[in-house]
C-alpha cells in the first residue's frame, strides 16, 4: 500500500505577513498592492514595483551580511517545524531530507557584489543556488537528501512533488519542501524587457491585466509519512499530498502552448495520481499570474478538464495579493492550499475589477467563503512550459 | 521487483573531448575530464551539431546541452521510437547562467534594462537550457532542472531513473550542462575552470531497450544521497554526522563484492575531504580510483565494462552522492 503523506506543518513568510497565520489572515481580509521600491534611477529600470516582504532593516543592509533568501528560508523552516510540533527529540533517528525551489538563489547578495565589489562573498557557497537548502539543513540538522530545484516559476511545486515522491518511495519519512525567492534586479529587468510586468498590480484573469508583478515569498512545508506522525503521537495534520502530474509544453521559452494540451495533461495526470476525478475537486489555485495569454490558456484548459463542474469550483488566484514569487510560488500555493483544507475557508482573489469575458472562469473575488473542501488542485507553470499540477486533500 | 534501467546513449561535449572516442583517448592518457571545463573551449562549433541557424541567441551552456543531446540521442538510436509525451528531461547545472546574469546586471547598471535584447531576456532563467532541449527535440513528459552544488548531474540521473519506474516517462534524457564558472571560484578550485561542457545520457527501461534492440552501455544501480556538512568541519565521519542509518553500508555492500570506486576531484579541498571519507568507508576489494567529474564518472564506468562500480561525488557544501552502476558486460 502506498504511504499516505501528510503536511503536518507550514511556515510562510510573505508580503502579507511574517508567519503562516499572519499571511493567511491578510490573504482573507486585507487589501494588498505592490509598491515601487526604487534602488536604481528610472532611466535604468523603469519599473521597480513589486510586493516586498517587510523586514527589520532595508534589504540591501541585510544582504551585506547574509542573503535574505537564505535567512528567511531558515526562519520559515523553523516555523514549519514548530507548527508540526517537531522538536529535535522527535527527529532523532529520522533522516530528514530537503527539496527546495528557487530561481535566483542568493541573487540579492550577488547583485550587491556587482555594485560593491569589496563585499566579502562566501567562496564557494554563495555561488551555488543550493546554498539556501544547504544552510537551512545545516542549521536545522537535516542529513537526508538535499535537492535544489530550479524549474523557474514551477520549482516550488516540483519541490513538494519530489518530496512526496521520495516519501512514497521509502527514501525518507520526513521531508522539508519549499521555496525561497526574493527580489532580483536582473529578473525584474528581464521581465520588464519582455513587456511582462503589469504597471499597476497583479490582476489574474482581469480584463485589464497587463502582466505579472513579482512578490517575494518563502514557504516551508513539513511532509511526513502517516506512520511517522502516528509514532510520535501527532494527531493534527493540515492536509494530505495526494499526487502530482508533470508535463512540458516544449513550445517556446516564454510563451505557453496556446492549445493548453500539455497543461491539460499535467492536470489529468495529477488527478489520476491522486485517484480522484474532476468531480472530487472543490477548489483550484491556478497558476494565474496576470499575464495575458497564460491566464487565457489556463482558464480555457480548466474549463475543458472540469466541464460543467468548473462553475461549482472555488477558484482563488492568490498571486493578486502575494505577487508572483517565481521559484517559490508553487510552494507558497501548496502551503495556502493546505490551510484552505484545514480551515474550510477559501480566500478571495484581490485586485480583480472585471473578469476577462474570454477567461469565463468563476474566479472567487468576494469575501472569504466557508466551504467544505475535499481536494484542491494547485497549478504551477514556468518558462519553457515546465508544468506541474498537485492535488492536496483533506485529512 | 524494481524495473531495471539501462543507459543506452551518451553525448559528450567538452573542451577535452567531444566524442566517446576522444573521451577514451583522454582517459587512456591518464588525464581527468571535468564537467565544468578544464580548458578554454574555443573550438566548439554549434553548427556542427545544430545546423546553420537557430542558435544565435542561445547561451553557450544551452548550445552545449543541445549538442550533447543530439549526440546522445543519435548514440541511442531512438529516433522517434517514443512519443513526445513519453520523453522527459532532467538536467543538472550549477553555472549555466552565471556569466549571463553577470553580463545582464552590468548592462542594467550601466545602460539600463532597455538595452537587454528581448530575444535574450529569457536567458536569465537557469532552466532555459533544459527548456530549449524540450523545444528542439520534442520532449513533453516533463522538464526539470536541478541546481544542487556538484551533485546535480547525479541527482538528475537518479530522478530520471525514478521517473521511468513511476511511469512518468518511457525515455529520459538526463545529465549535466555547465557554462562559465564564476571568476571568484577560479582560485578556490586548484584546477582552472574556464568554460563549459555538457554530458547527457539516454535512460530507458532495460526491457524496452532490449526489445528495440538497443546497445546497452550500462545499467543503473541503487543510489544514495545525503547531506553531511559536519564532515567538512573537523575530524568527523558520516556516522558522527547522523549518517549511521545503515544506508551507506547497504549501498557499498559486503566486502567480498568487488567494487571499483570512481571519485570526483576538482582540486576542491572540501569536496575531496568528504569524498575521501566516503571512499574510506567504501574501502573494499578491487578498489580503483580515478579523477573525473561526476557525470563523466558514469560514462567512464560504463565504458569500463566493470560489473560493479560505485560513483562518488561530493559538494563543498556537504552534499554526498553515491551511485552504483554496472557496465555493459554485466
Amino acid at each position: 500500500m502506498t504511504a499516505r503523506v501528510l503536511i503536518t506543518g507550514v511556515g510562510l513568510i510573505s508580503p502579507l505577513g511574517h508567519s503562516a497565520h499572519g499571511s493567511w489572515e491578510s490573504l482573507l481580509h486585507r487589501e494588498s498592492l505592490p509598491r515601487e521600491h526604487a534602488t536604481l534611477p528610472p532611466a535604468l529600470l523603469q519599473n521597480q514595483r513589486y510586493y516586498r516582504i517587510a523586514d527589520e532593516q532595508p534589504p540591501e543592509e541585510t544582504a551585506r551580511a547574509e542573503s535574505r533568501a537564505t535567512r528567511l528560508a531558515v526562519k520559515a523552516t523553523g516555523m514549519a517545524l514548530a507548527d508540526a510540533g517537531l522538536a529535535p527529540a522527535d527527529l532523532s533517528g529520522t533522516t530528514v531530507g530537503v527539496c527546495f525551489g528557487t530561481g535566483m538563489g542568493e541573487g540579492d547578495r550577488l547583485e550587491l557584489g556587482h555594485t560593491e565589489p569589496a563585499l566579502p562573498l562566501d567562496v564557494p557557497s554563495s555561488f551555488f543556488l543550493s546554498n539556501i537548502a544547504a544552510r537551512l539543513a545545516e542549521i536545522h540538522g537535516f542529513t537526508g537528501s538535499n535537492t535544489t530545484l530550479s524549474t523557474a516559476c514551477s520549482a516550488g511545486s516540483y519541490a513538494v512533488a519530489l518530496a512526496h515522491d521520495r516519501i512514497v518511495a521509502g527514501e525518507g519519512e520526513v521531508m522539508v519542501a519549499g521555496g525561497s525567492e526574493i527580489y532580483s534586479r536582473v529578473g525584474q529587468g528581464c521581465f520588464h524587457r519582455l513587456g511582462a510586468l503589469d504597471p499597476v498590480a497583479c490582476r489574474p484573469f482581469d480584463a485589464d491585466r497587463k502582466g505579472t508583478v513579482f512578490g517575494e515569498g518563502v514557504a516551508a512545508l513539513i511532509l511526513e509519512c502517516e506512520d511517522h506522525a502516528r509514532r510520535r503521537g501527532r494527531r493534527r495534520a493540515l492536509a494530505r499530498v495526494e499526487g502530482s502530474g508533470w508535463s512540458c509544453d516544449g513550445y517556446h521559452p516564454t510563451a505557453p502552448d496556446p492549445t493548453g494540451r500539455w497543461i491539460e495533461a499535467a492536470m489529468l495526470r495529477a488527478l489520476s495520481a491522486a485517484g480522484v476525478t474532476p468531480q472530487d475537486i472543490d477548489c483550484v489555485l491556478p497558476h494565474g499570474t496576470g499575464t495575458g495569454l497564460n491566464d487565457l490558456v489556463e482558464s480555457q484548459t480548466l474549463a475543458r478538464v472540469f466541464g460543467d463542474r468548473v462553475r461549482e469550483l472555488k477558484i482563488s488566484a492568490i498571486k493578486a495579493k502575494l505577487g508572483h514569487s517565481g521559484g517559490s510560488a508553487g510552494a507558497v500555493a501548496c502551503a495556502t492550499a493546505a490551510m484552505i483544507l484545514e480551515r474550510g475557508l477559501v480566500p478571495p482573489t484581490g485586485n480583480v475589477k472585471a473578469i476577462d469575458a474570454e477567461c469565463r472562469l468563476p474566479i472567487h473575488v468576494d469575501a472569504p467563503t466557508p466551504a467544505s473542501i475535499r481536494h484542491v488542485l494547485v497549478n504551477a507553470y514556468a518558462f519553457g512550459g515546465n508544468n506541474v499540477s498537485m492535488v492536496l486533500g483533506r485529512v | 521487483m524494481r524495473e531495471r534501467i539501462a543507459l543506452t546513449g551518451i553525448g559528450l561535449v567538452s573542451p577535452a573531448a567531444s566524442s566517446l572516442e576522444g573521451f577514451a583517448r583522454v582517459r587512456a592518457a591518464g588525464a581527468g575530464v571535468a564537467c565544468g571545463g578544464t580548458l578554454p573551449f574555443p573550438d566548439f562549433d554549434p553548427a556542427r551539431y545544430l545546423g546553420e541557424r537557430g542558435f544565435k541567441y542561445l547561451t553557450p551552456a544551452t548550445q552545449y546541452g543541445l549538442a550533447a543531446a543530439r549526440l546522445a540521442l543519435d548514440d541511442a538510436g531512438v529516433g522517434d521510437h517514443y512519443q513526445g509525451g513519453e520523453r522527459g528531461v532532467v538536467l543538472g547545472t550549477n553555472f549555466a547562467v552565471w556569466s549571463v546574469l553577470a553580463d545582464m546586471d552590468a548592462t542594467i547598471l550601466r545602460n539600463g534594462a532597455d538595452q537587454i535584447r528581448p530575444a535574450e531576456a529569457a536567458n536569465f532563467s537557469v532552466n532555459i537550457p533544459a527548456s530549449q532541449l524540450s523545444i528542439r527535440y520534442g520532449f513533453h513528459a516533463f522538464n526539470v532542472t536541478i541546481t544542487t552544488a556538484r551533485i546535480a548531474g547525479l541527482e538528475a540521473l537518479a530522478l530520471g531513473t525514478e521517473c521511468l519506474r513511476r511511469g512518468r516517462a518511457r525515455m529520459v534524457l538526463a545529465g549535466a550542462v555547465e557554462g562559465r564558472a564564476p571568476e571568484a571560484l577560479q582560485g578556490y578550485f586548484s584546477a582552472p575552470i574556464a568554460e563549459g561542457a555538457a554530458c547527457l545520457v539516454v535512460l530507458e527501461l532495460l526491457s524496452a531497450a532490449r526489445e528495440r534492440g538497443a546497445r546497452v552501455h550500462g545499467e543503473v544501480g541503487p543510489s544514495l544521497f545525503r547531506f553531511w556538512p559536519a564532515v567538512l568541519g573537523g575530524p568527523s565521519s558520516p556516522e558522527a554526522d547522523g549518517g549511521s542509518d545503515g544506508a551507506l553500508a547497504a549501498l557499498i555492500g559486503p566486502e567480498a563484492d568487488p567494487l571499483h570506486l570512481f571519485e570526483a576531484g576538482h582540486g576542491c579541498p572540501r569536496c575531496e575531504r568528504l569524498t575521501g571519507i566516503v571512499a574510506a568507508a567504501a574501502a573494499s576489494a578491487g578498489r580503483e580510483c580515478s579523477t573525473v567529474s561526476p557525470m563523466m564518472q558514469v560514462v567512464d564506468l560504463c565504458r569500463s565494462g566493470l560489473d560493479a562500480g560505485l560513483v562518488v561525488a561530493a559538494s563543498p557544501q556537504g552534499h554526498a552522492a553515491l551511485g552504483r552502476w554496472a557496465g555493459a558486460a554485466a
